[in-house]
């Protein structure tokens, strides 16, 4: 490996979802065959010191400040070709309410917290990863009591945690 | 703000050779010259903090005595790296405003279980250990900790045969669940495997960047 080909990343330029100059940006470099990948897991993204190689091979080492995060569209570089930052789908399950009930919210909320899982809450629904098929199964039967007033489904999608999972630095 | 030191966590079960993978490792890197601290957490005790500071700092002089540093928990180890890493994240707070010529901070873990991660807010890369004396079956049980850990070591191969653990199966189940992230076979009593992870370290914690105290010096 040539040790000296890294580069180093310190900060991010922005992100394709909320910056169209630079969606624009990015999409006449996918045109020009310029655009490198980063793809990182929900893991990845979090670290802010990673060494990690694009799609391509090209050697990227990322030293972003404390309390500064990648996001899914985030651009790291836009020197002389652009670097977009791809988060990978998970799998995930979602929990849809059927009922407005807040023992049922309180009692499921209980449930996924005692796994030390990261969720995410979008109007009355509220997801969370899992490592494997088989964990489908076993939150079937931890939320049997409730079973009949949620829906279980499994999907595979870039899962976005709430931040109530982030823990900071001074 | 000062500047954040790399840093390193390392987990696993109790008795795999965290403390021990230390002890190996940072003699390593301390001769290339870079300069470590290490905290070392423990649910009661500060037994390992103690050794570790014994070899490495009083007998071995490869560091200052106050920089192996032991702190005591209490609960569940995994809480202390990560649910709330706060009593972790001060005293590293403290090493970098006070030892800003250090490259690196290394965190060890109380032995916990196969589901131990350390939060990104901690440790930057995460290194987890385990040893052959469970089983060949272990990597193939998966677990947090085995699938996602950005290096997995498997320690005490010498004890491989005498407990019937083919090392070749444990390789083959750690390529599949780990999909194909690196892992390493060492023998923390004769240092067998530890160059593989001290090169993982200066590639992919610190870059392949020389230390500071060379960089100082040469200016």
């Amino acid at each position: 490996m040539n040790k000296h080909s890294m580069l180093i990343v310190n900060s991010i330029l922005g992100n394709i979802h909320n910056d169209n100059l630079l969606e624009n940006k990015v999409d006449d470099a996918r045109q020009q065959g310029k655009l490198r990948h980063l793809l990182l897991s929900r893991i990845e993204m979090e670290k802010s010191r990673l060494r990690k190689k694009t799609e391509d091979g090209f050697d990227v080492g990322l030293v972003l400040d404390p309390g500064k995060k990648l996001h899914h569209g985030d651009v790291i570089s836009q020197d002389s070709e652009i670097i977009l930052i791809d988060q990978l789908p998970e799998k995930i399950l979602t929990v849809r309410f059927i009922e407005n009930d807040k023992r049922l919210f309180l009692l499921v909320g209980h449930i996924i917290g005692n796994r030390h899982r990261p969720i995410s809450i979008k109007n009355e629904t509220i997801s969370f990863p899992i490592h494997d098929d088989s964990e489908m199964e076993l939150f079937g039967k931890l939320f049997h009591d409730v079973i009949n007033k949620i829906d279980l489904s499994m999907q595979e999608e870039i899962f976005i945690p709430h931040e109530s999972m982030d823990v900071h630095e001074h | 703000m000062n500047k954040r030191i790399p840093r390193i966590g390392i987990g696993g079960p109790v008795g795999c050779g965290k403390s021990m993978l230390i002890e190996r490792v940072v003699p390593i890197l301390a001769k290339k010259n870079y300069q470590i601290s290490i905290i070392s957490n423990d649910v009661i005790s500060q037994e390992d903090a103690d050794r570790m500071r014994q070899n490495l700092a009083t007998d071995q002089g490869l560091l200052p005595e106050n920089l192996v540093i032991g702190l005591a928990t209490g609960g569940c180890p995994h809480t202390a790296v990560r649910e709330d890493p706060s009593i972790n994240l001060s005293v590293i707070e403290q090493l970098e405003n006070e030892h800003s010529n250090l490259d690196l901070i290394i965190i060890e873990s109380g032995g916990d279980n196969i589901t131990t991660t350390f939060s990104p807010a901690l440790a930057d890369y995460f290194i987890y250990i385990i040893d052959v004396s469970g089983g060949d079956k272990y990597p193939r049980k998966r677990g947090l900790g085995i699938e996602t850990a950005d290096l997995l070591v498997i320690n005490k191969i010498d004890l491989a045969e005498l407990v019937n653990a083919n090392l070749d199966v444990m390789e083959r189940d750690a390529k599949i669940v780990r999909k194909n992230k690196p892992y390493a076979l060492v023998n923390c009593k004769t240092d067998q495997g530890i160059d593989t992870v001290v090169q993982h370290i200066i590639e992919d914690v610190l870059f392949d960047q020389p230390p500071k105290k060379m960089v100082t010096s040469v200016k």
